[in-house]
């Protein structure tokens, strides 16, 4: 047992510790000390007071700031999906507008072609323009194929 | 080296009018009738049809024609209208007669007699009162560069306007297409459509 008791009695033996050990403690101490008042003397982040503080067990910290930027993301994709669908919609207002306009112009020509047709036809059909000093019928048989001059007569 | 240059400028002078003659109609041919005359007519008209249809408003529409698969009946429409570059209608119907003057129609005619333009059909019916005139403008080479259609009757005027090469046969066999009646009074020339103000 001796020589056990001399080893622990010498491995506990008192030492003195290195020069300026106790002067290089003390001032790591008081730096902590400085670092944890300058923490504390900044302001936290507000959080948003609706959040949850955790989600799912997890601690979680959503500053206004995120929020906001949140939000107006959401509000610009939103505001550009409206635009889109109203530009859509004045779009196809616009060409329903032209398109009922090129149709009643069409309409409106066609009729008109077709009462130049008839009458014409109907004047030579009827055989007015061979008795008819001052007419004359195409050779065609078409109105549209040729000239064609016809005055109807008079009352 | 100086006169190789001015060689070099009229060459190019050269290829620039045959391109631009190429490009345009001949010269003086232009098928797009000033109808401005006529706009003052809508105050006194009871029924008025105004169809300015150019550039892009009328490829607009045709895209618009082309999307519209339930009318079997635009694919005949489309395949008139395919090369147009514009449609322009006046159409006014009055509650009595005399209602526009034969200035207002003669400052039409009046273009008309422009080069390029050729009187193709010419009805006048003293009796009613009724003028019927169809106008068709070829270039040089007898291509088709438009149309125009003057109709004048007693309480009514309508003035058509087209640019392009159209087809007139065939713009007149739309009737009955399109929702265009083909049960029209062709001796009164009346239907029943709407009017577009």
């Amino acid at each position: 047992m001796k020589p056990l008791e001399d080893e622990l009695r010498n491995a506990l033996k008192r030492r003195e510790p290195p020069p300026g050990f106790s002067g290089r403690v003390m001032a790591r101490v008081e730096q902590l000390a400085e670092d944890r008042v300058r923490i504390a003397a900044k302001p936290a982040p507000r959080r948003a007071p609706w959040l949850p503080s955790s989600w799912f067990g997890r601690r979680v910290s959503v500053s206004f700031g995120a929020v906001a930027a949140l939000a107006a993301v959401v509000l610009l994709a939103i505001g550009v999906a409206v635009w889109q669908q109203h530009r859509i919609v004045q779009e196809r207002r616009e060409g329903e507008a032209a398109r009922a306009q090129l149709i009643e112009a069409l309409r409106l020509t066609s009729s008109k072609l077709n009462h130049v047709r008839t009458k014409v036809r109907s004047v030579t059909d009827d055989g007015a323009l061979d008795h008819a000093p001052n007419r004359h019928r195409s050779s065609s048989e078409f109105p549209f194929d040729g000239p064609q001059s016809v005055a109807l007569p008079a009352a | 080296m100086r006169l190789k240059f001015e060689s070099i400028a009229k060459i190019l002078a050269g290829a620039s009018v045959i391109a631009l003659s190429a490009a345009l109609p001949a010269r003086g041919q232009n098928p797009k009738l000033d109808l401005g005359n006529l706009s003052k007519l809508a105050d006194k008209a009871d029924e008025v049809v105004d169809v300015t249809l150019d550039g892009p408003t009328l490829k607009f529409a045709e895209k618009f024609m082309q999307d519209d698969d339930d009318e079997k009946d635009d694919a005949e429409a489309l395949r008139i209208i395919k090369n147009l570059t514009g449609i322009y209608v006046k159409s006014f119907e009055f509650d009595k007669a005399d209602a526009y003057s034969d200035a207002d129609v003669d400052a039409v005619r009046a273009q008309l007699k422009g080069p390029g333009w050729s009187k193709l059909v010419d009805v006048q019916s003293r009796r009613d009162h009724e003028l019927d005139e169809v106008y068709i403008m070829t270039d040089p080479s007898g291509k088709n560069l438009g149309l125009a259609v003057i109709a004048a009757e007693r309480e009514e005027l309508t003035v058509v306007n087209i640019v392009g090469p159209i087809d007139v046969d065939h713009l007149a066999d739309l009737q009955g297409k399109l929702g265009i009646p083909d049960d029209l009074d062709l001796k009164d020339g009346k239907h029943g459509g709407h009017h577009a103000h």
